[in-house]
Parts: C-alpha cells; sequence; structure tokens
C-alpha cells in the first residue's frame, strides 16, 4: 500500500508538472491576448476592438499573476471543466468526449494486435534460438522496425483499402465489428513496430530464462515444451516487454496523430493539429493534460504488474 | 457576449469569405451549367455523358417512382441512407455569425432552405418568399413571406423571424463586413406585417434578391437563436425550415440529416444523409471510388483525373465557372504599392506553365473574374501574363526609383501560401521559374489560418488566394470596393479606385442587361489595367456520385425553374435518391 500511495503522489507530481509546464509555455511563449484574439490583440488594430481586448483580458483574467491563473485553470480541469474552444466555443470537455475514445481505442487495438503477435512469435523462436528460422524471423522484426509509420501507413492503405478493398477506407462506428473492421489497417500499422519491439525483447529474455535451472527441472520432469514455455519461462520473461509496453504508450499517442489522418479516424489526432497550429490552448492543454494522465497511470500499471509477474518483486520494499 | 468567436472565425475562416459572398447575392447557379459547354472536358459542365440521363418520372404500377435512363428503367429506392465525403468540416452551422464555406453551405441549405434560389436561366426565383417588389427606383423591396412555411422546431416562418435572422447576421462583427455595406446603416429591414418586411439597400439595387440566395437567405429559428445566445454550442445544432434537419452532429467525425417531418414543400427522397469531413483530397477520392460514400466534391486536379478515369463507371459533374484561384498583391505596402511592379509580376508570370503542370487540364484559364462561360465575360479580355519582355524594363525603372526595395536589380518580396501542402509547393515553385529573373522571392509557406490572418491584416506581399466567380457580378463588388478598405479588409488587394466603385454602383441600379454588360466590361478592364491580381484558374468543382445516386440534376425552384446540378460543390439534397 505504501508503495501505491507513493506511486499515487508521484504520478500527481508529474500531472502537475507537465501541465504547470505546459500552462507556463502558453502563456510565455508570445502574448497570451494575442494567442486569443490574433492581431486585435495589438493597440495597432484600433480602437474599435478595444472593448473586445478588454472583454478578454477580464474572461480569461489575463490581468492576474500568471500562479493565478494556472491555479484557476487546474482547479477548473480537476472538476472535468477544460474550458471553451476558442475556435468556435464549444465545450473542449465535449468535443474530446467524442474524439478521445477513438484514439485510446485505436491504442489499445494496436497493443492486443501487438500482444497477441508477438509473444507467440517470441516463443517461437526463442524455442529455436540460433537456427536458421530464429536468424530469419530476426530479419523480419528488424525489417517491422524500420518501416517508417507513415510508410507503412500509406502502404496498407493502398493495397488493403484502395487496391483489394478488403478494409473500408473510412472509419465506421456502426457497430462494434464496423469499428474493429475500420480500424484494423490503422492499428495493425501502429502494432507493426510494437510487435517487432516486443518479439525481440522477449525472445532475448526467453532466451535467457530457459537457460535457468528452474527450467531444466521443468524439462527434466518431461514436460512438454509449449508447457514449459508458456507455463514456466514467459512469465518472469516479460519484465523487459512490460516496460517498453508502458513507455511505448507515449509513443503510440505521437504515431496515432499520423495514422488517424491517413485513415480518416476522427480521433484527438487531427484535433491536435489544428489546436496547435490555430493557438487553440484549451484544446491544446487538455489534450495535454489527458495524455500525461494516461501515460502515468499506464507506467503506474506496469510497475503494479512487476509483482504479479514475480512475486519476488516486493514493491513495497 | 464575448465576441471572442466570430473574430478567431475571421482570422481562421476568412478565405472562405469567397464563398461567403455568395450569400451576398450568389445564388447557387448563375454560373451553372446552363452555361455550360458542352464540348469541353474542363468546361464548366454537367457530365451528363457520363452519369445516367434521367427524362422524366412516371408513376409505376405498384406505385414506386421510375426514372427512366436512356432506355433504361431504374427504380427509385424509397428513403435508405446517402453518405457523402465533404471537402470541409465547418466551425458552426450558424449562418448568422458563420462564414460557411461550400461543404457546409451545402448542409446549411439542406437545413434552412433559402428566401430565393438561382435557377439554371441566372434568374432569382422565389422560395421561401411568395414575391419580391421593389420601389421605382429599386431603393427598397418589399418582400412577402410565403404561407405555411414553419421551422423544423414547430415555430412559424413570418416577417419577425426573417428580421430576427437578419439582424443577426447585421450585429455579427465578422458577417456584418460582407452583408452590411450593401443595406441602410439607419433602416436596413422593417416589418410591414406579419407576413411582409421592406427590404432598403444603400442605394438603387435591382440585384438585390440575389443576396439573399444562400448563406443571407438562411432563416434561423428565433427560439433557436435565442438559445443559441445563452449557448453557443448550439450553433452546431442549427434549426431552420429547410428539407432536411441534424439528428446528429460529432464535428470533425460526421454529421447526419434527416427528413424535417414539418417541411412546407415535397419531402425529401432519401431518409438520412451522413457527411464526413474529410479534408484530403486523395483520401476523400479514395473513400468515393472504394464505395464507402456514394457522393464526394472537390477541386484537387489529381482527383479530377481519377474521377475522369473512371469513365461511365460514375456519375461525374464538373463546374468551373466560379471562384478564381489567384495571386494577390497588396497595393498598400511597398514593393506592390508601385503598378509597376505589379505589372511585372503579372507579366513574367508563366501561366502556360502553370496550366501544363499544375492544372494538368483539370481547370479553366482565368483571365478575369468570369469565366467564358458566363453572362459576363468579355470574350478578348485577356491578362498579361506571360510576357517576361514586358517585366525587364519595369522593374529596371522600379529599381532605380526605388534602391532600397531591391538587391541585385531585383525586387525582394515575400511569396505567402499556406500549407504544407504539396500541391502548393508545386505552384510556388513554378511561379519561382517565371520571377526568379526579376524578383528575389522568400517563400512563406504558413498554416492556412495564419495566412488568411495575414491577407485580411494587409500583412503580404504577394499571396494565393481563391474568390470570385459569384453567380450575380453585383456580389463581387464587395471585395472590390473601397469602402471595405478597413483595418480588417475584404478588399483583399487594398486597392481602392473610385472609378471602379463608381461603375459597380451604376451597374447596381440598371436592369439592362446590354447596358450592365457594358459597364462589367470597363470595371473588368479596369480590373486588369489595376494589375491587383493575377487571375490564374477558374477552380474546377466536380462532383462525384455513385451510380446508384439519382436526381443529382433534378431540383427545381418552387415555380418549376430548373435549379443546376451542382454549384460550386453545393449539390440539393431533397430531390436525391437510391436506385436499386
Amino acid at each position: 500500500m505504501k508503495f501505491v500511495a507513493t506511486r499515487l503522489v508521484q504520478m500527481v507530481l508529474v500531472v502537475v508538472a507537465v501541465t504547470f509546464l505546459a500552462f507556463g509555455a502558453m502563456n510565455f511563449l508570445g502574448d497570451p491576448l494575442f494567442n486569443i484574439l490574433g492581431p486585435i490583440a495589438s493597440e495597432d488594430a484600433g480602437p474599435e476592438f478595444a472593448e473586445i481586448r478588454a472583454e478578454a483580458r477580464a474572461e480569461y483574467y489575463l490581468d492576474d499573476p500568471f500562479v493565478v491563473r494556472y491555479g484557476r485553470w487546474l482547479g477548473d480541469i480537476v472538476q472535468g471543466d477544460f474550458g471553451r474552444s476558442f475556435k468556435n466555443e464549444t465545450n473542449v470537455s465535449t468535443d474530446l468526449k467524442n474524439k478521445l475514445p477513438i484514439t485510446i481505442f485505436l491504442m489499445v487495438y494496436a497493443q492486443v494486435i501487438a500482444v497477441v503477435i508477438s509473444i507467440p512469435w517470441a516463443l517461437w523462436s526463442a524455442s529455436k534460438a540460433y537456427r536458421a528460422v530464429d536468424k530469419a524471423s530476426t530479419v523480419i522484426s528488424f525489417s517491422m522496425l524500420g518501416v517508417p509509420v507513415f510508410a507503412l501507413a500509406v502502404l496498407l492503405f493502398w493495397i488493403f483499402a484502395v487496391k483489394w478493398q478488403v478494409f473500408p477506407t473510412r472509419y465506421d462506428d456502426t457497430d462494434f465489428f464496423s469499428k474493429l473492421n475500420s480500424m484494423f489497417l490503422a492499428a495493425l500499422t501502429l502494432a507493426v513496430p510494437l510487435i517487432a519491439t516486443y518479439q525481440r525483447l522477449l525472445r532475448t529474455d526467453l532466451i535467457s530464462t530457459l537457460q535457468e535451472d528452474f527450467i531444466a527441472v521443468a524439462r527434466a520432469k518431461g514436460l512438454p515444451q509449449w508447457w514449459v514455455l508458456f507455463r514456466h519461462a514467459l512469465r518472469p520473461s516479460m519484465f523487459s516487454m512490460l516496460t517498453v509496453f508502458g513507455i511505448q504508450t507515449g509513443a503510440l499517442i505521437g504515431g496515432s496523430l499520423i495514422v488517424e489522418q491517413q485513415f480518416s479516424i476522427p480521433g484527438i489526432g487531427a484535433a491536435v493539429v489544428e489546436a496547435i497550429i490555430r493557438d487553440d490552448f484549451p484544446v491544446v492543454l487538455a489534450i495535454v493534460v489527458i495524455v500525461s494522465v494516461i501515460f502515468v497511470v499506464v507506467n503506474f500499471l506496469v510497475d503494479l504488474l512487476y509483482s504479479f509477474l514475480d512475486p519476488r518483486v516486493r514493491l513495497d520494499g | 457576449m464575448f465576441e471572442r468567436r466570430r473574430l478567431r472565425q475571421l482570422l481562421a475562416v476568412f478565405f472562405v469569405f469567397s464563398l461567403v459572398a455568395s450569400a451576398c447575392g450568389g445564388g447557387d447557379g448563375d454560373s451553372s451549367s446552363t452555361d455550360a459547354d458542352p464540348a469541353g472536358e474542363e468546361s464548366s459542365d454537367t457530365d451528363t455523358t457520363d452519369a445516367p440521363v434521367e427524362e422524366g418520372v412516371d408513376e409505376t404500377a405498384d406505385g414506386s417512382d421510375a426514372i427512366t435512363a436512356d432506355d433504361e428503367t431504374v427504380e427509385v429506392v424509397e428513403g435508405g441512407t446517402i453518405r457523402m465525403a465533404l471537402q470541409t468540416e465547418a466551425d458552426a452551422l450558424n449562418p448568422t455569425n458563420t462564414p460557411l464555406n461550400r461543404a457546409p453551405i451545402l448542409l446549411a441549405t439542406a437545413i434552412f432552405d433559402t428566401l430565393v434560389v438561382v435557377g439554371e436561366d441566372n434568374e432569382w426565383h422565389n422560395n421561401l418568399t411568395e414575391s419580391w417588389t421593389p420601389n421605382e427606383g429599386f431603393t427598397s423591396w418589399e418582400v412577402k413571406m410565403r404561407d405555411g412555411v414553419v421551422f423544423s422546431d414547430g415555430n412559424v416562418m413570418d416577417a419577425d423571424a426573417v428580421i430576427r435572422t437578419f439582424e443577426a447576421f447585421l450585429a455579427d462583427p465578422l458577417t456584418s463586413l460582407v452583408f452590411r455595406p450593401a443595406f441602410d446603416p439607419e433602416v436596413p429591414i422593417e416589418k410591414i406585417d406579419d407576413m411582409t418586411f421592406q427590404l432598403n439597400p444603400k442605394g438603387p439595387n435591382a440585384y438585390l434578391p440575389f443576396y439573399f440566395a444562400e448563406q443571407l437567405g438562411m432563416i434561423g429559428s428565433p427560439a433557436w437563436l435565442d438559445a443559441r445566445d445563452e449557448n453557443p454550442e448550439l450553433d452546431q445544432m442549427p434549426i431552420g425550415a429547410g428539407p432536411y434537419m441534424i439528428s446528429e452532429r460529432i464535428q470533425d467525425q460526421k454529421t447526419v440529416l434527416v427528413r424535417n417531418p414539418n417541411y412546407w414543400g415535397e419531402p425529401g427522397l432519401i431518409e438520412t444523409f451522413e457527411f464526413f469531413p474529410v479534408s484530403q483530397e486523395s483520401a476523400r477520392t479514395d473513400q468515393f471510388l472504394s464505395g464507402d460514400v456514394e457522393l464526394m466534391h472537390g477541386t484537387d486536379a489529381e482527383s479530377i483525373l481519377r474521377l475522369r478515369d473512371e469513365g461511365d463507371s460514375i456519375i461525374r459533374i464538373e463546374d468551373s465557372s466560379g471562384e478564381e484561384f489567384n495571386l494577390v498583391m497588396n497595393a498598400q505596402v511597398p514593393p506592390f504599392d508601385d503598378i509597376r511592379v505589379r505589372e511585372a509580376a503579372t507579366a513574367a508570370f508563366p501561366k502556360e506553365q502553370y496550366l501544363e503542370f499544375i492544372s494538368e487540364g483539370t481547370s479553366l484559364e482565368a483571365d478575369s473574374l468570369f469565366s467564358t462561360d458566363t453572362l459576363w465575360n468579355v470574350p478578348g479580355l485577356e491578362q498579361a501574363d506571360d510576357r517576361p519582355e514586358v517585366a525587364e524594363p519595369l522593374i529596371a525603372a522600379y529599381c532605380a526609383d526605388v534602391p532600397d526595395q531591391c538587391t541585385d536589380g531585383k525586387v525582394n518580396i515575400e511569396y505567402q501560401t499556406d500549407g504544407p501542402s504539396a500541391a502548393l509547393e508545386r505552384i510556388a515553385t513554378v511561379v519561382q521559374d517565371g520571377w526568379e529573373p526579376f524578383f528575389n522571392i522568400e517563400v512563406q509557406v504558413i498554416p492556412n489560418d495564419i495566412h488568411i490572418q495575414d491577407v485580411i491584416f494587409g500583412q503580404y506581399d504577394v499571396a494565393t488566394w481563391r474568390y470570385h466567380g459569384f453567380s450575380d457580378p453585383d456580389v463581387d463588388t464587395a471585395f472590390l470596393s473601397c469602402e471595405t478598405i478597413l483595418a480588417l479588409s475584404i478588399n483583399w488587394a487594398r486597392n481602392c479606385n473610385e472609378e471602379r466603385d463608381a461603375l459597380m454602383a451604376e451597374q447596381r441600379a440598371t436592369t439592362d442587361y446590354d447596358a450592365r454588360y457594358a459597364i462589367w466590361t470597363e470595371i473588368q478592364e479596369n480590373f486588369r489595367d489595376s494589375f491587383q491580381y493575377i487571375t490564374i484558374t477558374h477552380t474546377n468543382w466536380t462532383v462525384g456520385a455513385s451510380p446508384s445516386v439519382g436526381g443529382l440534376c433534378d431540383a427545381v425552384a418552387p415555380d418549376g425553374a430548373e435549379i443546376p446540378c451542382q454549384d460550386k460543390g453545393v449539390v440539393r439534397l431533397p430531390q436525391l435518391f437510391l436506385t436499386n
């Protein structure tokens, strides 16, 4: 419990630090009033905009000290109020409520594909370590790592959606199956480098684990190879993979921005790009908060899983 | 309420004022397929050779409608869903405070309808109105509303409703920039009785009804407008009196329209329309050609060529009659404040190269505001481009007079375009090729929002731009007038010419086509000789439809006048149907 409490406090501190930096950047990189109003923020734009400037300063408390403004903003987001978009005054929370689940679904989908493929592949590869098939699989996995996501997205989209029309060319959320089907290529695009990464790490750890005495004992008992691999070797070999799994969450968010564009998936990817271009800070800050929360939560869960994978790892210690 | 959003929109979406301006007098069809050159693939045409020809509707024995298409009989499927990929998403769908570009205009037309519509005959026709009666000097128009029109929320559309919407337009700092100059500043509108109101233009205006054929003619439910004042999110869920109403809208994802049960006219044939914003031209075309949507529109050369390659397997309707692609030069600041530099830039512009490598035969060459197949085109009126020999002495003289603006005998300029966009960067390369001997060019590729903002505020030298080409030429006048050169200017080039202003006022007051044509000839010559724009092409708006979609060219006004199949990418929805 002590570990959990400590980590929770750390998570909160990380999120606060990230939001503080993001809020600061939004406020100090340029004139915040300009970011809200554009060129009419300048006195040079003319006296006819003076009232609008004054209203904006009041609405966004721009005359208050930075820390006060940050505190007010943080208080609002804790209550789920991310403010209104500069673009069209829509509620940012409502907008994200529509888009964020799509991106999270895509990320989870990609991770599921990656795990489902990489684990059996790594087990098989480790069991054939240093043989020709293992070497071939190494070449394949490095090739998968070497293909940029944007190129892979274009390739998969063109072949399977446009040319062969096996998958739809647009996002379809009519039902769960339609959603799975329409997002498969996007998820696979994101999953490909993950598959290779997980496979490489897990294979290496498995090869090491398979040298352990308890594996020799299991084999001496006459247990079948698949049982030895799954039941005895896999769990203690997953530390590296699990660590990377957590870290890759951040990379997945970045990758999803590109993939969503290619596959016309209406997640937060396009929203992030547009918000940054438009200096739509309520949206940018909301996404920063959400992404940082997702990141720390996933990594927290990974930490918890360590003790599950190996009871010798005592979190409270 | 704090008007920040409108100002953000101003900075962000001003580019679409060309399209907003359609509401200023525009109309769907002045420049429509009526004027098409059926022989020219690049012209504004309804490509009926690629489409099932719809010649009549008959009642069949079982009560279903049958469309005769050549020798085939196609059975109409009642109801159903049509999906369409749109070029852009709207920030909001409230016409009173949001400049709507073509994709949102398509949605808004179905949701609101318009007071008048423009037919294939280039004339306006009553739609939500019953009559428009001008006084003798066209200084006021009495407008009577159609009886029995109600909004989808059940409220009655009457004079008060129109006045409520109209005042919302004029109160908005953004939309009023375009519309306010056309009306009397003191009493622009007044109620006569419950169903009649009077419009007072600023001066004699024989073409005022055209102003109400698009955005300005979209009337919102007063209850909705009142509620929206309290909750700006209702801008996403407008309530009008059109044939369809919004049932679902998730911005950037989809907008779903269903039939309006209170619609005053013939109900739409299709039960549901689903619209998806797909800003990437190639992705939109992929979705259409893969059968994931039944309708699309676009302007990109590559996509148009792909649609052409499909031949008879799809329906394709092209319209190059509106929207000119230009380079706009800022006449208010050096170096383009000097007409010699503007003339030199025009002369050195490599239009032939542009047409060959950029347009690839998909769009018409432009020399003026009006396409060759419109009523206002002046044959033989040519822009003096592709003549680098003319540029040389002009630049030499300018650099001798204003050496501060030159380096090594070339004028220093910033060429601004939005992006990143491969197409726009290709255009920049072509322009550089032509201008390089005379100009030191710094190319700025900046986000679209900033690009628009800079042009509005006059913070540019020369920029890529797209507008003009409206259904009635009077609509263009707001963008050429001295009056609209302000801190935020919709006279993009910031070029004031009082002689041209006088001509524009004169053409507005006459109903004689020949006299008006003569005036517009002078205006176009003035426009050309002031070298404020380098007009390049008439944008080709192409609509692609699956063969299962019927009725594209069946839209008619209440008086039976035919309405163009599409107008700059805007397709009317109620007459569309699916075949089996």
